[in-house]
């Protein structure tokens, strides 16, 4: 094992351990410009290099499981071979046990030692499941015949319902997860002291977008005038110096007449439903004349 | 077309009530591009509204208008209330005052925008970063 000389003489010294233990304590640089931050250049190297792992982790990961759905089926023949060599017929698991163990202890001195350990202990899984079968042969054709079983049955469902959704890819096809460098533009916010304080990013955006739409609609209402509002601003500049002035002093007052004031009288115009009943009361004051003096004139030519 | 220094000096100028500079640089001033001084007055009132009514009520418009025309004689014949009023209100409601005449318009932004900058009492520095908004939002209009 090798020594650090640096460190070990910065441990001999109490000061120089002091000021290395300070540095320590000092927390990563977390910004750009800071003495340790990575530049751009490093982070986007880091980021695909992090890709690189990532992807090496799933090809890795992909060939051993591989790996382990051939070294199944193996495992087990050789198993069942074993088993029909030593010939066991009674106490199953117990025999298997011994068989595999046996493997084990052949292999282990083998040229390919790891790949036989794995193929002794997955046999040794398959057998201890088996548990109380009596021949490896039975089991076998036990399981083709759950096999078979299953492929009929997804062959009658399929039948039954050729356009059921596939919920075995229900969530879709899920991507690898990369690392990505910051963008030039984006800025680092300042810190907030809880969470209620963080800017929602949202909000600002529709304040900016709704002033940019404010400004753009007061100049749609003013564009065609620009070049008059320019020559009239000469004309008022005399004007101007009024406004910089001090304002007048007092108070604004509003003067009120306490002389007496002349109203004219209200005089209401003629009302058409007025007239009509007008109309009508005389029509009806003129029949009961007329009726009047003609039973007067009857009665005076009977007399 | 873009808004130039001298023109943001010469409307300096016109908002320190400073009529002999104003009238000094607006003659040096190249005829040919009005339309980018009319653009730069148009956005400086813009955006001084928008700092002065920054809370929306008509009410302020309308007592802002009030003492505007109370500083003088000369300045209540030359500001139209309604006018004034409709014009401050364009810049945060639907308002429209396309009935208004350009000239009428041009009266009144140069008069009401110093009207908002005396009552602001915006220091030297102030002023120069408040034109310089200006002059950005006047050329983001231009194109």
């Amino acid at each position: 094992m090798a020594i650090d000389r640096d460190t070990s003489a910065a441990d001999a010294s109490g000061e120089s351990g002091s000021e290395q233990r300070d540095q320590t304590r000092n927390p990563p640089p977390d910004r750009p410009g800071v003495e340790g931050f990575p530049s751009r250049a490093e982070s986007r190297a880091g980021a695909a290099a992090a890709n690189k792992d990532v992807d090496q982790e799933s090809d890795q990961m992909a060939s051993d499981s591989a790996k382990d759905k051939s070294a199944l089926p193996t495992a087990g023949k050789s198993g069942v071979e074993q088993n029909k060599q030593g010939g066991c017929k009674a106490s199953g698991a117990e025999a298997d046990k011994e068989q595999s163990t046996g493997t084990a202890k052949e292999t282990i001195g083998g040229k390919n030692g790891a790949s036989e350990q794995q193929r002794s202990a997955s046999s040794e899984r398959s057998a201890n499941e088996r548990g109380s079968s009596e021949n490896a042969q039975d089991l076998n054709s036990e399981s083709k015949k759950s096999a078979s079983f299953i492929l009929e049955y997804k062959a009658i469902k399929d039948k039954i319902d050729p356009f059921r959704p596939n919920f075995d890819e229900a969530e879709g096809s899920k991507g690898k997860y990369r690392w990505t460098a910051r963008e030039g533009q984006s800025e680092w916010t300042d810190g907030v002291g809880s969470l209620r304080d963080l800017p929602d990013g949202e909000e600002l955006g529709e304040r900016d977008e709704d002033r940019r739409t404010k400004s753009d609609r007061f100049l749609g209402k003013i564009q065609d005038n620009l070049d008059d509002i320019n020559d009239q601003l000469e004309k008022t500049a005399g004007d101007v110096s009024d406004l910089f002035k001090p304002p007048p002093t007092g108070q604004a007052e509003t003067r009120a007449d306490n002389s007496p004031v002349a109203v004219d009288v209200h005089q209401s115009g003629v009302d058409p439903g007025n007239a009509a009943t007008a109309v009508l009361v005389a029509g009806i004051v003129a029949a009961e004349a007329f009726r009047r003096g003609r039973d007067k004139i009857r009665e005076r030519s009977a007399e | 077309m873009k808004v130039t220094a001298d023109q943001v000096t010469s409307l300096k100028a016109y908002l320190r009530g400073d009529t002999a500079s104003f009238e000094r640089i607006n003659a040096q001033l190249d005829p040919t591009n009005k339309r980018a001084r009319g653009a730069l007055i148009a956005a400086a009132f813009y955006s001084a509204a928008e700092r002065a009514f920054a809370d929306g009520k008509r009410s302020d418009v309308i007592e802002f208008v009030g003492r505007a025309r109370a500083r003088s004689e000369r300045l209540a014949e030359a500001i139209d209330p309604r006018v004034a009023e409709r014009l401050l209100l364009a810049t945060f409601t639907d308002e429209d005052i396309d009935d208004i005449s350009g000239e009428t318009q041009g009266d009144h932004f140069g008069l009401l925008l110093a009207g908002m900058i005396a009552e602001a009492q915006l220091s030297d520095a102030e002023l120069d970063a408040f034109l310089d908004d200006a002059s950005k939002l006047a050329d983001s209009w231009l194109g």
